[in-house]
């Protein structure tokens, strides 16, 4: 019996490594900015559950995903495409496709770093509006931004730039967070970076 | 000799099957939604977090952090003093 989708829980289909996390940082901040929940395959770490499994639950369970297909590209000996991220698109997009009613409503919003560069790799969902970051996060945030408001309706959520903006003052103050509990940038999980960015959001000084 | 003999996928099945019935269009069907085979669900009421100066409702990741509690940080960033809602021009 597929699960219930949340209407405020939003997939973030995107690359887990140390040159992207300020991307991924800044995806989670706008979503959380925005009055949304991230959920990624992140959220739990518990080696007996398979990964895949884990990642369709989650799709299952999240009305909105945000998939990054930038990282889509040759790498090692003998150079091979990593396609998780298109894998994944495609696990959303069936969910959408072949799902209940409920899994029907789904919406995503797909990343690159240039425009029309899916079209040498998945040239299947040409006509799909593609929206570019440039590796950029204040562009990345937002192409977020604009598109979670469109979702949500919600007038109150400001524009994509003052997102971008409290990101950077957020970042420049990251580290004395962190200090005060003995702990540096790179350590914090998905988990602790998510609750920390709600504390930061609401706490009132 | 072994003669396998097919599984029936309910008892009602292999009982009506017995008798030429078909057992499950004589008993009330149930639509519930939960089952011994659904997965448990985490959807349901987001938590949540709080709200900012411009009344944007915060809501918390289904993550859990792992270096410490949503109060040990809250109370760090106000003893910090670097939450958003501080305005003024220090922490810029």
């Amino acid at each position: 019996m597929p699960a219930s989708t949340s209407a405020r829980d939003v997939f973030i289909n995107c690359p887990f490594d140390s040159t992207y996390k300020p991307v991924f940082w800044a995806i989670v901040f706008t979503v959380l900015r925005s009055g949304f929940s991230p959920r990624c395959a992140l959220e739990e770490d518990d080696s007996s559950e398979n990964r895949l499994a884990k990642i369709q639950t989650i799709i299952e369970e999240c009305r909105y995903g945000i998939h990054d297909i930038s990282r889509t590209e040759v790498d090692g000996d003998p150079p091979l495409p990593r396609f998780n991220m298109p894998l994944e698109l495609g696990l959303f997009f069936g969910a959408k496709r072949y799902g209940n009613k409920d899994q029907r409503s789904k919406r995503a919003l797909v990343l690159d770093r240039e425009q029309y560069r899916y079209q040498r790799f998945i040239s299947d969902i040409a006509g799909a509006d593609i929206h570019a970051h440039g590796a950029d996060p204040g562009k990345c945030i937002e192409q977020v931004a604009t598109w979670l408001r469109t979702q949500s309706r919600d007038r109150k959520i400001p524009g994509g730039r003052k997102i971008a903006e409290e990101f950077e003052v957020f970042q420049s103050q990251l580290g004395a967070i962190c200090a005060d509990r003995g702990l540096e940038p790179d350590e914090l999980t998905f988990g602790d970076f998510a609750e920390l960015v709600a504390a930061y959001l609401t706490v009132d000084p | 000799m072994v003669t396998m003999l097919p599984i029936p996928a309910r008892a009602g099945e292999l009982e009506g099957g017995k008798l030429g019935l078909n057992m499950s269009t004589m008993t009330k069907k149930h639509t519930t939604k939960s089952g011994p085979l659904a997965k448990p669900s985490r959807v349901g009421n987001p938590k949540i977090a709080g709200k900012t100066s411009d009344g944007v409702v915060v809501l918390r990741a289904k993550a859990k952090p792992t270096h410490f509690t949503a109060k040990q940080i809250r109370e760090t960033i106000q003893r910090t003093g670097l939450a958003l809602s501080d305005k003024s021009t220090a922490r810029r």
